[in-house]
C-alpha cells in the first residue's frame, strides 16, 4: 500500500501541521496576554488605571531602565563577541573538529542559565570565588577596584555566558551563506578585506545582525532564574519584580504583576518595532 | 612577447597533484578558451591565474611582470565566476561601479563608465534593479560589465554560461565574443562545453588530468585531435579500430575490407588503429553505390531541426552515425539497407594505444 501526503490545493497536510500550533499559540500566548491585559485594567470596581499608573513610580522604573540597559548590553556583548567567534570559526582552513568542538560547547552553553550558571559564578568570581581569592593572591583585587559580580557589570558578564553561544549558533547559518565568490569578486576588483566588509559582507549580514540582536535581547530580558539567584534582588529587574508581586515577597498583587508583564510586553512589541523599521530600510535590495 | 605567460604551473592537494607543469602563453588580445572534464584542472589554472590559488611551483608572467606572489587584488583581472557573483545589496549600477569605487575614482568617472559598460551589454535601462530583479542572462552580462569597468589587463571567465538555459547560454556566448573583440582585452575562459570553446575562442586549450592535451586553434583541434581523448571529448565521431593494410597507399582494414585514410600514411603497415570518423564525413546512397566502402542497416534517426542525425549498423558488427540536412535525410527510412562512403582525406587515424 502507498502513502502519499496530501500537499495540493486543499493544504491539508499544512493545515496538520500548522493547525496544532496555532492552537498551542492562541492557549499559551494570545489568550494569556489577552488575560495580563484585562486583569492589568481590572480592579475590585471594575476598570481602573492604577496599576498601569504604577509603572510610573520610582522603584518601577528603575526596574524597567535597568532591564532595558541590562539587556541591550548583554544583547550587544553576545552580538559583536559571537559574531566574531562565529566568523573566526567558520573561517576556511579552521579545522573541522574546532568547528564541531565550537557548535556543541555552544549548544550546551546557550542553554545552561539559571541557578546552577549563578552558582557556578558565584564560585568562580564571587567575593569569595577561587578566580577573585587566586587574584587578590596575586595583588589584583577585583571588588576592590570596584568589580562586583553582583551588579549590572556583573549581570552582563554573566548573561554573556549563554548569549554568545546562543548569538554563535543563530548567526552561523548567516555567515555560511555569505557566497565564497563575493568575497573573491571584491578582491578581483582591487577591494581589500576591509572594504569588502564594509560595503558587501556587513551590509548584506545586518538584518541577520538585528534579528540576532532582537533575539538576544529578548532573552536577556526575559531572564529570571539566573538574575534573581545570582543578586537575590539587589539589582531591581522587572522579571523579579514580577516574582516579587505574585510570590508575595512585597505584596501580593496580580495586577500589579500583571501591569508590569504588560510592561515587558510593551518593551518587547517597540523593539520588535524598531527593528521592523530598520529592516525594512537595511533589507530593501533582499525584497521581492 | 606574450601578454601572459603560464610557466610550470604545478598544483597539489593534499599529496595529489592537480596540475603537472603547466605551459601556456595568450597574445594581447587573444581568446583563449581552457576545455575539459570536471577535474581536469582548468579552474584550478583560472584560479592561479586570478591569484586565488598560490601554485606549488611555476610562475605567472603578466606583460613581463612576475605576479605569481602578487595578490589578487593588486592583479588588475576582471573575472566573471560561474555561480552569479552579484552583490545582492547593489543594485546594477552600483555593482558595476564597485571596483571603481574601491580604487576611489570620482563618483562622476564611476556613473560614466558604469553607463558605458551597461550599455555595451544591453542592460542601461536595469542599472536600478537589484540582482534578484533581473534574470540569470542578465546578471551574467552586469557581472561581465563590472569585470570590464576596471579595464581589466586579462579577463578571467569561469564557466560564466553554465547555469543559463540553452537559448540565453548561445545569446550570451556571442556577446562576450562581440565584446571582447570591442575591447580587445586579453581573455582566458573556462568551459566544458566543447561546443562553447569551438565556437568562441581564438585558440582552445583541452586539459586532461592537470595536463594540456591539445592546444590549437578549433579547426585544429575539432580536424586534428592530437589523441583519443581529445577526439573523444571534442566533438562527435564514430571511433572504429581498424589495422593499417598499406601505409604508403593509405589504407585501412576495417570489417576485413580495405578503406581509403589518407591520414595512415606515415604510420607503420599492421599496426593497430583507431578511426575517427566525424558524423558529417559520413556519406549515404543506396545499396551497391559505386562510390561505396562498406554497407549496413539504418538502426535509427534522430531529427535535430535542419541536419538529421543516422546510425548505421554496418555489416561486420559496428555502428557509425552520418548527419544529413534534414531535407535529403527523407529517403532514408530506418530499417533500410546504405551504402556508406566517405573521402580518403576525412578519417582520422591514430595509433591504438
Amino acid at each position: 500500500m502507498r502513502f502519499r501526503f496530501k500537499t495540493g490545493e486543499g493544504g491539508g497536510l499544512t493545515l496538520a501541521f500548522v493547525g496544532p500550533l496555532v492552537v498551542y499559540v492562541i492557549a499559551f500566548l494570545v489568550l494569556p496576554t489577552l488575560m495580563l491585559l484585562a486583569e492589568a485594567f481590572s480592579g475590585k470596581r471594575g476598570l481602573t488605571l492604577k496599576y498601569v499608573a504604577a509603572l510610573g513610580q520610582g522603584q518601577t522604573v528603575v526596574a524597567f531602565r535597568n532591564s532595558i540597559v541590562l539587556s541591550a548590553l548583554a544583547a550587544l556583548v553576545g552580538v559583536i563577541a559571537g559574531g566574531i567567534a562565529a566568523y573566526l570559526v567558520l573561517r576556511p582552513g579552521m579545522k573541522r573538529g574546532v568547528r564541531s568542538l565550537v557548535t556543541s560547547f555552544s549548544a550546551v552553553a546557550a542553554n545552561f542559565a539559571g541557578v546552577p550558571l549563578a552558582f557556578a559564578f558565584i564560585a568562580t568570581l564571587g567575593s569569595l570565588g577561587i578566580i577573585t581569592v587566586w587574584l587578590k593572591s596575586a595583588g589584583v583585587d577585583l571588588y576592590g577596584m570596584g568589580f562586583s559580580l553582583y551588579s549590572l557589570p556583573g549581570l552582563v558578564l554573566v548573561y554573556a555566558y549563554f548569549q554568545i553561544p546562543l548569538m554563535i549558533i543563530v548567526f552561523t547559518p548567516a555567515l555560511e551563506a555569505l557566497r565564497r565568490e563575493w568575497r573573491e569578486a571584491a578582491e578581483n576588483l582591487g577591494a581589500s578585506a576591509f572594504d569588502y566588509w564594509r560595503h558587501v559582507g556587513l551590509p548584506i549580514l545586518l538584518p541577520s545582525l538585528l534579528s540576532a540582536f532582537i533575539l538576544l535581547f529578548g532573552n536577556a530580558f526575559s531572564a529570571y532564574a539566573t538574575p534573581y539567584a545570582l543578586t537575590s534582588g539587589i539589582v531591581a529587574l522587572v522579571p523579579v519584580e514580577i516574582s516579587n508581586v505574585l510570590s508575595g515577597n512585597v505584596m501580593i498583587s496580580q495586577q500589579t504583576g500583571a501591569a508590569l508583564a504588560l510592561g515587558m510586553i510593551v518593551v518587547m512589541v517597540a523593539v520588535m518595532g524598531l527593528y521592523a523599521l530598520a529592516a525594512r530600510r537595511i533589507g530593501r535590495w533582499g525584497r521581492r | 612577447m606574450p601578454h601572459l605567460e603560464i610557466d610550470g604551473a604545478v598544483k597539489r592537494y593534499a599529496g595529489k597533484t592537480v596540475l603537472h607543469g603547466i605551459d601556456l602563453a595568450l597574445g594581447q588580445g587573444e581568446f583563449v578558451s581552457l576545455l575539459g572534464p570536471s577535474g581536469c584542472g582548468k579552474t584550478t589554472l583560472l584560479r592561479i591565474v586570478a591569484g586565488f590559488e598560490r601554485p606549488d611551483g611555476g610562475r605567472v608572467v603578466l606583460a613581463g611582470a612576475d605576479i605569481t606572489d602578487r595578490p589578487a587584488a593588486r592583479r588588475n583581472m576582471g573575472m566573471v565566476f560561474q555561480a552569479y557573483s552579484l552583490f545582492p545589496n547593489m543594485t546594477a549600477e552600483e555593482n558595476v561601479r564597485f571596483g571603481l569605487k574601491v580604487r576611489r575614482e570620482t563618483p562622476a568617472a564611476q556613473q560614466a563608465r558604469a553607463a558605458e559598460l551597461l550599455a555595451l551589454v544591453g542592460l542601461a535601462e536595469h542599472a536600478r534593479k537589484y540582482p534578484h530583479q533581473l534574470s540569470g542572462g542578465q546578471q551574467q552580462r552586469v557581472a561581465l560589465a563590472r569585470a570590464l569597468a576596471i579595464r581589466p589587463a586579462l579577463l578571467l571567465l569561469d564557466e560564466p554560461l553554465s547555469a543559463l538555459d540553452a537559448k540565453v547560454r548561445v545569446q550570451l556566448r556571442d556577446e562576450i565574443r562581440r565584446i571582447q573583440q570591442e575591447t580587445g582585452v586579453t581573455t582566458l575562459f573556462v568551459t566544458h562545453d566543447q561546443e562553447e570553446a569551438l565556437s568562441i575562442s581564438d585558440r582552445v586549450v583541452v586539459m586532461q588530468e592537470g595536463r594540456i592535451a591539445q592546444a590549437g586553434t578549433p579547426a585544429e583541434i575539432y580536424g586534428e585531435p592530437a589523441n583519443i581523448f581529445v577526439a573523444r571529448f571534442v566533438g562527435a565521431a564514430a571511433e572504429l579500430r581498424g589495422r593499417v593494410r598499406d601505409a604508403e597507399a593509405g589504407l585501412v582494414e576495417l570489417c576485413g575490407r580495405a578503406v581509403p585514410a589518407v591520414r595512415a600514411r606515415g604510420l607503420t603497415t599492421g599496426a593497430e588503429v583507431h578511426v575517427l570518423l566525424r558524423p558529417e564525413t559520413v556519406r549515404l546512397g543506396p545499396p551497391g553505390a559505386a562510390e561505396a566502402l562498406l554497407e549496413g542497416v539504418v538502426a535509427s534517426r534522430v531529427f535535430f531541426g535542419a541536419l538529421t542525425s543516422i546510425r548505421i549498423e554496418i555489416d561486420g558488427g559496428f555502428s557509425l552515425a552520418a548527419a544529413m540536412p534534414s531535407a535529403e535525410a527523407g529517403a532514408v527510412a530506418q530499417g533500410s539497407r546504405v551504402s556508406v562512403w566517405w573521402d580518403g582525406e576525412a578519417p582520422r587515424v591514430l595509433a591504438a594505444e
